[in-house]
């Protein structure tokens, strides 16, 4: 159960990203199921203003990631408050196919090497990133792994659940 | 003068077989070698290049309990000094030029040992739809010894060793037979 | 007569030139590869590469079943092994809502802590190896031999454990095992109380670590290091305690943490790491209760359609696993969050003003598991 302080930094959280967004759905989720405490769903842009938001906040981005839905993708992008009240915020992003979302790269410096890997994996290409270049597979590969349609998925083969 | 220090200076492979074509009678003579091969193998000092877990288990044999070095095996970091490369470790398709790199710049003669069942085949990592890793070190250099395990255990690596003794002295040093032998000695 | 010439050094212009720094390299604990920028001796600029570890984990999540991933967590972080295998089955149990019983979360805790001590003694061995001192590690690696021998005892392996399933753990500890561990903490206390006279009251140690590396708080936090190296920096952040999961919120330990941020800060806070863990273990070992030590799960699990997003400590930082089920048995995406990797980064941002050798102690210091960086 969330403690005294925690309602009350996350009230004053939803508070002042539903002022920084604007029409965003911001909604409270069940720590102990999932393991975030608010998660906020954006269409296309706002991300840097979400991070904004929480810097000043006091929280600190923890993991950036993509997911590959065939119609679109989606950042996922989580925030935890290390020093006082142990909060993680869920923050994702809607984008098509071919959208070039802006890096918070400038407020948050982890994120330069955590985006770089979310190119390096699915394609997308961040703006305004210091140094978008492939980091983990080699340097002159021409595919993107973990899309769905690369290689063998559920998308692309037949996965027999037993001979996987 | 301008210095660089990253391109590697790779010398072109040259095989016992062909630097002893040239040298003197003498050293050609199969009994020399015979002898030298004796020598060589018991100081086999091997280049660590521990990739991922094997490495570990690379590791633990050099340390208190199993001690591989009684053995004459001597862990070298650097390639131009060693006799044997352990390939410990699965190999993704960014390190293959650069095995192939140290491969060459060991000299003659030289020996190669795969530890580990990534090293042997790809190993746990290797199936249909993988697009990362190269299916065995023997697609890259020719390996001598193969040890399986994922990660083998050190008694494993120890055995290993011993086999490479015997197929470089042909035969010669087999502590093997000598340690069957005794055993059936022992059961009569 | 003597005469003494002098170099005329008026035509020599200062250059930087750039150096390689493994990838295979002595010092470097895997296959990590930086590209220093070097003045002299002084490090203009630090650039790691990774990649030559990439194995494709997380593609590899999407054409395996749930049981079938089980040994790959553990391959990850070879060296916290036991404590990635049992993160990966906490954060399935918590999308599927499986309950575990008592006496399995003990034992998770117990052989955890366990694996924690075993890889801090690789980590603080390789560090202090790093520069130039060969005993401790051999000394250190004695006693991770030791830990080895009780863990292959329940769970069969040395190093690469699977040894958690879904619900709890696969087989009960023996009471060989539980003997050994009394054994084991008592011959531990000893052995620590011998690496602080070798190593820490040591000139040499302390001339080469003190005010080496420093990372100061707030660059710690913005680069998102976690783990011992944040709490040699001031910040008290451990996901035992902060976010407490499995039978931690049962028991009593501290956080270990120190404010200079320097090498030898990072060095002292796994120290008393290992004081912890060895408390830990004690409190767990005398209230074990009896009881079943698997839930009834079904053979082949299928989560409900949904995420979750687990951290839990290894011995390098906190680690998030981020599933995404859809419904099927098969995962639909499996996204886990290393520190190592945040860790590393860090090193392009303290490393410029130090010496070539420096690079190496802070290397060590950062305690980084090579193929957990790339996965």
């Amino acid at each position: 159960m969330p403690t005294p302080g925690q309602k009350r930094l996350l009230a004053d959280v939803k508070s002042s990203l539903s002022r920084a967004i604007g029409e965003a759905q911001i909604e409270e989720r069940d720590y102990r199921r999932t393991g975030c405490h608010l998660e906020v769903r954006l269409e296309g842009t706002g991300m840097r203003r979400a991070a904004r938001c929480l810097k000043e906040k006091g929280f600190h981005l923890e993991m950036v990631t993509a997911l590959d839905l065939i119609e679109a993708f989606e950042l996922v992008y989580t925030y935890f408050n290390y020093q006082d009240q142990n909060l993680r915020v869920l923050v994702r992003v809607r984008l098509a196919r071919e959208a070039k979302p802006y890096s918070v790269s400038e407020i948050f410096p982890s994120a330069i090497w955590l985006e770089r890997e979310v190119y390096d994996f699915f394609g997308i290409r961040f703006k305004e990133h210091p140094n978008l270049t492939r980091i983990i597979n080699p340097d002159d590969a021409d595919y993107f792994p973990l899309l769905k349609t690369f290689g063998k998925t559920k998308f692309t083969a037949e996965i027999d659940d037993v001979l996987c | 003068m301008e210095v660089k220090g990253s391109a590697p200076i790779c010398l072109p492979t040259r095989d016992l077989r062909s630097e002893l074509k040239e040298a003197p009678a003498v050293v050609g003579f199969v009994p020399v070698q015979e002898l030298l091969n004796i020598v060589r193998v018991n100081s086999p000092w091997f280049l660590t290049f521990g990739i991922a877990c094997c490495a570990i288990e690379m590791m633990a044999p050099s340390m208190a309990r199993f001690d591989i070095m009684r053995f004459g095996f001597i862990p070298r970091a650097t390639p131009r000094q060693s006799d044997v490369m352990i390939i410990a470790g699965t190999i993704p398709h960014k390190l293959a030029p650069i095995i192939k790199t140290l491969y060459d710049q060991m000299p003659a003669p030289k020996w190669v040992i795969a530890m580990g069942n990534c090293a042997i085949s790809g190993g746990p990592f290797s199936y249909d739809g993988q697009y990362a890793i190269v299916n065995g070190a023997d697609k890259i250099v020719p390996v001598d010894i193969y040890i399986p395990g994922c990660p083998p255990r050190p008694e494993g690596l120890i055995q290993g060793i011993i086999k490479l003794q015997t197929k470089i002295t042909k035969g010669i040093i087999d502590a093997n037979a000598r340690a069957e032998k005794a055993a059936r000695r022992r059961k009569k | 007569m003597l005469t003494i010439k002098t170099i005329d050094d008026s035509n020599i212009h200062q250059r930087v030139y750039q150096l390689n720094l493994g990838p295979q390299h002595p010092s470097t604990h895997g296959v990590m590869h930086f590209i220093l920028t070097l003045d002299g001796e002084v490090v203009v600029a630090c650039d790691p590469h990774i990649g030559y570890s990439h194995r494709g984990h997380e593609k590899m999540a999407e054409n395996r079943t749930y049981e079938q991933y089980l040994p790959n967590p553990t391959r990850m972080d070879y060296l916290s092994g036991l404590i990635f295998n049992y993160g990966y089955c906490q954060a399935v149990e918590k999308l599927c809502g499986i309950e575990v019983p008592k006496r399995a979360e003990y034992i998770r805790v117990i052989t955890s802590e366990l694996n924690r001590i075993a890889s801090h003694m690789i980590g603080i061995m390789d560090f202090v190896m790093g520069l130039g001192a060969i005993t401790p590690f051999v000394y250190g690696w004695d006693d991770r031999e030791q830990i080895l021998d009780l863990l292959e005892m329940v769970c069969g392996s040395r190093l690469t454990y699977s040894y958690g399933r879904f619900g709890g753990v696969r087989n009960d500890i023996t009471q060989e095992f539980y003997d050994g561990t009394r054994r084991f903490i008592d011959r531990m206390r000893k052995r620590l109380k011998d690496y602080h006279d070798l190593i820490t009251g040591n000139i040499i140690f302390i001339k080469r670590s003190e005010n080496v590396g420093v990372l100061s708080k707030e660059t710690a936090l913005e680069y998102g290091v976690t783990g011992p190296t944040l709490r040699g920096s001031g910040v008290p952040y451990d996901v035992r305690k902060n976010e407490p999961y499995s039978a931690y919120p049962e028991f009593e330990f501290e956080i270990p943490t120190r404010e200079e941020g320097d090498c030898l800060a990072r060095y002292l806070v796994r120290m008393a790491e290992l004081e912890q863990s060895l408390n830990i273990i004690e409190q767990a070992l005398d209230r074990l209760p009896p009881g079943p030590i698997r839930a009834d799960v079904p053979r082949f699990i299928t989560p409900p359609p949904g995420e979750v997003y687990f951290s839990f400590e290894s011995a390098r930082g906190a680690v998030g696993f981020y599933i995404v089920s859809d419904g099927s048995r098969i995962p639909y995406r499996i996204k886990v969050r290393s520190p190592s990797f945040s860790n590393v980064f860090v090193m392009s941002k303290i490393c410029p003003g130090h010496f070539l050798a420096d690079v190496i102690a802070i290397f060590g210091s950062i305690d980084v598991t090579v193929p957990e960086i790339d996965r």
